[in-house]
């Protein structure tokens, strides 16, 4: 993973976000967000009950300077908010260093220090943010991290300390520290946060000894979860986590701990033996549970081992996972990327097969698998649908003989399982989100086979995984510096439109012109890439207040969200999406509430699926696509 | 702009429109357009005889498409009422008489661009329709009415209003002048009339009584026709049958129950011998037969009616007369009696007893049903008057009216005898249709009749109504069972209504319209005519609503039988804006939830004191007892031994609907007596729905003496108020309702003499003390240190009480914000609440700087007491729109 601890220090952050309140502040005038009313000059209690009360648009518009300490309360409040976006953590974290003249670091302490119960949740973002914080500045927290990694504190506090230890001092130290505190665990499970690989590999050694059979449950379940993270002990983790399995001890767990240790990092090891002892463990598990997450972590990752073997070591292997339980297809959305974690499954002909769809995004998605070559018919029809549910209680699914299998739309967080009989012919069948917006993006085929076994034999890599990279701007910093800036236009096209870009934009007059156009953006920022690039990067930082995002609440308990297109005294036009049959004319006397977003309807993520050559081609067909002229 | 110039224009263009603007032809059909304006004039129907009087040959046919509250770019209705421009189509308009500009005038200055604009708008499309489907329509428009300047203390000032009246009319003139469209500047002659009147003309300033449609009509018929009127003199009888006419035709355009007639739910279809119904089904195949193909074939039946009528007003017009004849109405279709053949056989009232169980030591008896009194058939509501008399509304048309129905609605008068027995039985009014709501005011019954409420009254002492004047006008009906009840009066003598899921109310005020979507409880002064929304919540059908001994309201929505705590969420947020989701203030056991009571009556023992009184209908059929005790800020009740309860295995159509404590202090309560009760569940007119029965029993403690009833009926002031001293509500409540009879100046004086003399030793002398303050209210005197003295009173209800007042004295004491940032910081979070919820009315931050205050006074502020932390979040979003 790379790109996710982003070395930018606070001085620049708050010169950045500094220009960005105030850029909000003339927006939400225009955009129907009003300027709440509030009193800052009142007891804590009367400030913290006014701010409490706002929406996240709201809280925002609240007046906020990083000179008096009368803010300090909005600064705070802003932090405590779960849904702003990271950069207005950011900013307050630096405001409340500036008025109070501190940094950054000694800021996130204070807040993790007194995060209230119910914010818990917040703990694992903030230690993240305190670790992307100038190593100087850690180190000169060390004395109060040592306090409060050993003292009596909430769990937060304690891993969020102990991590920036980990990231600041020589493991010894923090490990006996630990050791002396009763936090062992606490250490260990923060390693992964951990963002130089060094500072973590020095840990393999302490860890090693608990990735042993007869080692406390507690830290050994802790200790194969970050063995998954120690860059240069790849071997060492395999080989004690193939013991671990043969006997039988957290077998699941050292399931998904291997598959998260790339697969060009995996040196050679007695595969044949591994997969044996997974099948035992499989076996192991009785047949009522073998479609739950531990038999699946297991089953995959042997499958993908057999196929790693040589034929005549391989098949039995498979044959004996396939006989196990029925063929299971798991398929996770991506976070803010609108993609699923696959693009290709496999399912033989004819045969049982059971899909466990887990949304882990914060957008609805579904899974539509359709006749082959249907993909494009059935996205558009998708769109074009009204949000009514079919007679299975089913949005946004086309009635057509050409939809196989589809589940419903699943909301953030949701899982659905879907059996059923893989389709008789084999070929290529698509599969996709139908929501609208998505259809010509997030895709995947499930290859239908005559024969699994002789398939995956010639095809060991199996099913594939997408590959992620959490880009930022500074990753294109060298690139970008060059005049013209590097990339191929052509195969930037091509990257234009597998991304979908043009279901939700205008370029060069074509496209949808559902979110801003191209061309439009590229003119406001006078032909800067790198501006660009961080629109398509950050896409919450500047809304629009033409595209600003809304969250209706309606009379009927039915909720809807999207920008505003039009507004009279009557009615709110409302876009949910691209599609033309997204647009719904709404009487103001159903609408019970309406919240602004601070979050764009563009996801952050769209780029992330992208390799290096691929973003920079796209930013080089953007740059020079647009053919339709200027406006007057 | 200049009000005084635009005077002068509009004087002018008074006097240009009177050369005849409007030609009548052989035939036409004219409509009037507008709010309350030409809504009054249907039922008073002055302009509508002297237009069809002077010319009798041209068959003139009147369809009033008027309605409270519209606006030329307002039409609340419904869901799928009609658009303007459909029934403008449907009744084949040939000529618009379009009366605007009144509800738009509230806007002021800043209003008149869009007004202007939206004007255009509409004549233009008028202009390029063809409603008759052969021309564009004549269209005559019509300035508001000047506001008319009442000597009443109780009515508003109007000289600002007639600026912006005069502004609104002028605008007028100028664009039908542009527009080449016929003008009349009803301002101008309503000016006029009103300063050559000797007695007042309106009820309100706003709204033209029957007197001043008589005054005014020959003045707008000069302006339309340049001639002279017909004398008004001798066409009584051609008034009578345009009366019956308009009535007939408004019981098809505003029809009762819209929803299940053109609505939503007009697409349940049912089917003979089959549970359960299809949604979403105008149409459906036989043999499914949907509400809406019933009702339609009805409606058909009203133009079929209001037709009939139109001939007789011909005949008469022309000197002779016509005997209407219903026989050629189109038949209705209906499902056939066999879709429910498993009714159970209806015991009598006596032997309905025999399977009722009742509280420890109470007793339940039968005082009249259907077999001794037939007209006792569904009732409704119940009240006692101030004569000790048992007023019961009964509806047998439920869910309404049939145009063929020949047997109505009623409101009847029980007269008993000290052993609760019925000694006489009166109808004080019939031909009624879903008398839902009623609550006695000075001489007289407001009584609801959707879309509006009467002030009914007999005139002449026979015991029957004779005099009515409607004084609310725009309560929607959409679903009759959601029509206005449990009208509740609070100790300061503010009524309140209400409406249900599915409504689009509007009503004209004096202060502007008021509208509302769906459910809300509005708040009434019947001597201001002030009324405003008091509860804007998403209740389904917010039936119950009680006040205790302190005025402290508990507000139940029937539906789900979810009851609340009332101050928490009756503070002002701006339309369309609803409360937030406030909890329950009682775990119910079980619901629906017809109507609720407060049980203060000394008749019962100590444990029955106060208690929540709370009716259920379906599975459990009885009444719920609940003991109420302060929570925080508010209320909350807990569950004791149930009141009463029917064996509804035995009596499924046991139901009781409604409770009363009588004068002797025992409870009254009705019985609707039906099995099907449903309005959704079963067909609107299936067969099997019930009209004859029901009964009225009373609960009694035997072991305890009864009360001797407080002598009420035609008592001099003083003993009045001696009267208030008396613990139950309903004595309190009946004395204040006499005392309002009475001349303000006097009651309030004697009422300062009384409260000065009170023992203050007594244990009740706060809430004495409280009652004077409420007899002030009561007649809207305002008597401000009493209002002092009872916001520190040593009681903190009381405190609570006194801020409630000052919320509505607020425009008429000193600094009020400086008296409620007292409140707001009082030692008792009853009194901080109150506080909270009366800043939510000053549309001033300053206000909410004020509730916020309350804060400080919280133990702790994490985790402030949850009904302060709700008002205040409340309070916050009204204010929040203001700066």
């Amino acid at each position: 993973m790379k790109g996710r601890f982003s070395p930018v220090t606070a001085a620049v952050l708050l010169a950045i976000h500094a220009a960005g309140a105030a850029q909000e502040h003339h927006h939400a005038a225009a955009g129907g967000v009003e300027k709440p009313v509030v009193f800052l000059d009142k007891s804590p209690r009367i400030v913290a009950f006014q701010l409490a009360r706002l929406s996240d648009a709201q809280l925002l518009l609240v007046d906020r300077e990083p000179t008096h300490p009368k803010f300090i309360p909005v600064y705070e409040a802003i932090l405590l908010r779960p849904a702003l976006p990271a950069p207005r953590r950011e900013e307050a974290i630096s405001a409340l260093a500036r008025i109070r003249k501190s940094d950054a670091a000694t800021e996130i302490l204070a807040v993790i220090r007194q995060l209230p119960a119910e914010k818990a949740d917040l703990a694992p973002g903030l230690t993240r943010l305190l670790l992307s914080q100038p190593a100087a500045d850690l180190k000169r927290q060390e004395p109060s991290l040592r306090e409060l990694f050993s003292g009596d504190n909430p769990v937060g506090v304690r891993r969020a300390a102990c991590a920036a230890l980990a990231a600041t001092q020589p493991a010894d130290a923090t490990w006996s520290l630990a050791e002396r505190s009763q936090g062992v665990e606490h250490l260990i499970s923060v390693l992964p946060l951990v963002p130089q690989a060094a500072a973590r590999a020095a840990y393999f050694p302490r860890l090693l000894p608990l990735l042993q059979p007869g080692a406390p449950a507690g830290p050994r379940r802790a200790a194969i979860a970050a063995a998954a993270h120690m860059p240069g002990h790849e071997a060492a983790t395999i080989a004690a986590l193939s013991v671990l399995i043969a006997r039988g001890a957290e077998a699941a767990h050292c399931a998904r701990a291997l598959s998260r240790i790339p697969r060009e990092r995996w040196p050679d090891v007695d595969v044949p033996r591994l997969c044996n002892a997974l099948l035992d463990q499989a076996r192991s598990i009785p047949a009522p549970r073998r479609t739950e997450d531990d038999y699946l972590d297991i089953a995959q990752l042997g499958t993908e081992l057999a196929a790693r073997l040589p034929r005549e070591k391989g098949a039995p292997l498979r044959r004996a996972f396939v006989s196990l339980g029925v063929n299971v297809l798991r398929l996770r959305s991506l976070h803010e990327q609108m993609y699923f974690d696959k693009t290709l499954l496999l399912a033989e002909a004819g045969k049982p097969v059971e899909l466990v769809f887990e949304n882990t995004d914060a957008m609805p998605h579904n899974w539509v698998l359709v006749a082959l070559g249907a993909a494009d018919a059935i996205a558009t029809a998708a769109e074009a649908m009204a949000a009514q549910p079919d007679a299975l209680g089913r949005v946004h699914v086309p009635a057509s003989p050409q939809v196989l299998q589809a589940t419903r739309m699943l909301n953030a967080g949701e899982r659905v399982r879907l059996p059923f009989t893989a389709p008789k012919e084999p070929g290529d069948y698509p599969f996709l989100c139908t929501f609208p917006g998505h259809g010509q993006r997030m895709r995947g085929t499930l290859k239908v086979v005559a024969d699994l076994e002789s398939y995956l034999v010639q095809h060991p890599q199996g099913t594939s995984e997408v590959k992620i990279t959490e880009w930022t701007l500074a990753d294109f910093a060298a690139d970008l510096a060059r005049t013209p800036p590097a990339g191929n236009r052509a195969r930037g096209k091509e990257v234009f439109a597998k991304a979908a870009c043009a279901s939700c934009h205008q370029l060069g007059g074509e496209g949808v012109a559902f979110g801003p156009s191209i061309g439009e953006a590229l003119r406001r920022h006078q032909g800067n890439a790198g501006a660009l690039l961080t629109e398509i990067l950050d896409p919450s930082k500047f809304i629009d207040e033409k595209f600003r995002n809304y969250n209706f609440e309606l009379s009927d308990d039915e909720s809807l969200s999207g920008i505003i297109l039009k507004e009279d005294a009557a009615s709110v036009t409302v876009r949910s999406g691209p599609g033309e049959a997204q647009v719904k004319v709404v009487p103001k006397n159903q609408i019970k509430s309406r919240r602004a977003s601070v979050l764009s309807v563009m996801p952050a993520g769209l780029l992330n699926t992208m390799s290096r050559e691929d973003v920079l081609d796209l930013l080089a067909h953007l740059m020079t696509a647009d053919a339709s002229p200027a406006p007057k | 702009m200049k009000p005084l110039v635009l005077f002068c224009l509009t004087a002018l263009h008074a006097f240009t429109a009177a050369a005849a603007p409007l030609e009548l032809r052989q035939g036409d059909r004219l409509c009037l357009l507008g709010g309350a304006l030409p809504d009054r004039m249907q039922h008073h129907g002055w302009l509508e005889t002297l237009l069809v009087a002077h010319q009798p040959q041209l068959n003139l046919v009147f369809r009033n498409l008027g309605s409270s509250g519209d606006e030329v770019a307002t039409w609340h209705r419904s869901e799928n009422f009609g658009s303007r421009e459909q029934w403008l189509a449907q009744v084949k308009a040939d000529v618009i008489l379009a009366f605007y500009g009144f509800n738009e005038s509230f806007r002021g200055e800043a209003g008149l661009p869009k007004f202007k604009a939206d004007l255009e708008k509409f004549i233009k499309d008028t202009q390029a329709a063809k409603y008759n489907g052969q021309a564009a329509p004549r269209l005559v428009l019509f300035s508001p009415l000047a506001a008319e300047s009442l000597s009443d203390p109780n009515q508003p000032p109007t000289q600002a209003r007639n600026v912006a009246l005069g502004l609104y009319a002028s605008v007028m003139s100028e664009v039908a002048k542009a527009h080449q469209v016929p003008f009349v500047d009803l301002f101008a002659i309503s000016k006029a009339a009103f300063a050559k009147a000797s007695t007042p003309l309106t009820l309100n300033t706003i709204h033209l009584t029957e007197a001043g449609d008589r005054a005014l009509s020959p003045e707008i018929f000069r302006a339309l026709m340049g001639q002279a009127a017909p004398e008004a003199g001798g066409l009584e009888k051609l008034r009578a049958a345009v009366l019956d006419k308009n009535k007939e035709w408004h019981a098809r355009y505003r029809t009762v129950d819209g929803y299940n007639v053109y609505g939503g739910r007009s697409g349940l279809a049912f089917t003979p011998g089959k549970a359960g119904f299809k949604q979403g089904e105008r149409e459906p195949k036989e043999p499914y037969l949907s509400n809406y193909q019933t009702m339609q074939d009805e409606m058909r039946q009203r133009d079929v009616k209001t037709e009939n009528r139109d001939r007789r007003v011909w005949a008469v017009a022309r000197g002779g007369d016509l005997k209407v004849d219903d026989s050629n109405l189109p038949a209705v279709r209906l499902l056939p009696a066999s879709n429910k053949p498993d009714i159970k056989p209806f015991l009598s009232g006596e032997e309905t007893l025999k399977h009722v169980t009742v509280a420890k030591g109470c007793k339940v008896s039968l005082v009249a049903s259907e077999q001794s009194h037939p007209a006792l058939a569904s009732p409704v509501q119940m009240a006692f008057d101030t004569k000790g008399r048992l007023w019961v509304a009964v509806w047998p048309s439920y869910p309404e009216l049939r145009p063929t129905d020949k047997v109505f609605d009623k409101l009847l008068v029980f007269d008993l005898d000290a052993q609760g027995r019925v000694v006489k039985s009166t109808t004080f009014m019939d031909g009624l249709n879903c008398p839902t709501g009623f609550q006695f005011y000075k001489d007289g019954v407001l009584l609801m009749q959707a879309p509006d409420l009467w002030y009914v009254r007999d005139t002449d002492g026979d015991g029957k109504a004779d005099w009515k004047e409607r004084v609310l006008m725009g309560m929607d009906s959409a679903d009759s069972h959601h029509t206005t009840n449990a009208m509740a009066y609070e100790p300061g003598g503010a009524t309140y209504l209400s409406d249900g899921v599915f409504h689009r109310t509007q009503v004209e005020t004096p202060a502007g319209p008021v509208r509302n979507s769906d459910g809300c409880i509005y708040r009434y002064e019947p001597s201001t005519h002030k009324f405003e929304r008091y509860v804007a919540y998403g209740f389904a059908n917010p039936h119950g609503r009680v006040f205790n001994y302190w005025g402290t309201d508990i507000i139940t929505d029937a539906t789900g039988n979810a009851n609340y705590f009332g101050p928490a969420f009756s503070g002002f947020l701006p339309e369309p804006k609803k409360h937030g989701g406030l909890k329950q203030f009682w775990k119910n056991p079980s619901r629906p939830c017809p109507a609720t009571a407060i049980l203060s009556t000394r008749h019962f023992p100590e444990e029955f004191q106060g208690n929540f009184l709370n009716l259920n209908v379906i599975g459990f059929q009885g009444i719920f007892r609940a003991k109420i005790s302060e929570d925080g800020a508010g209320l909350k009740g807990d569950s004791v031994e149930n009141l009463l309860q029917g064996d509804n295995a035995v009596i499924p159509n046991f139901r009781p609907i409604c409770a009363t404590v009588a004068p002797d202090g025992s409870l009254y309560f009705c019985d609707w007596a039906k099995e099907l009760i449903g309005h959704m569940q079963h067909h609107i007119r299936d067969p099997h729905r019930d009209k004859t029965h029901g009964r009225i029993y009373r609960i009694t403690f035997p072991s305890r003496p009864l009360l001797k009833p407080v002598k009420i009926d035609g008592e001099p002031i003083e003993a009045l108020l001696e009267a208030l001293k008396t613990p139950e509500d309903d004595v309190r409540t009946r004395a204040k309702i006499e005392l309002g009879k009475h001349d303000s100046a006097k009651v309030v004086a004697a009422a300062k003499k009384w409260a000065a003399a009170l023992d203050k030793t007594e244990a009740a002398y706060q809430h004495h003390l409280m009652e004077a303050l409420w007899v002030h209210q009561w007649h809207n005197v305002v008597n401000e240190p009493l209002l002092r003295q009872m916001l520190r009173s040593p009681d903190h209800n009381a405190r609570a009480a006194a801020t409630r007042v000052l919320c509505y004295w607020r425009d008429r004491v000193a600094e009020p914000l400086a008296l409620l940032r007292v409140q707001a910081t009082d030692a008792h979070p009853r009194v901080r609440l109150e506080a909270i919820r009366a800043c939510s009315f000053f549309k001033t931050s300053a206000a909410a700087e004020v509730a916020l205050e309350a804060l400080e006074k919280e133990a702790d502020p994490a985790k402030p007491d949850y009904y302060i932390k709700y008002t205040l979040d409340e309070t916050l979003k009204a204010l929040g729109d203001f700066k």
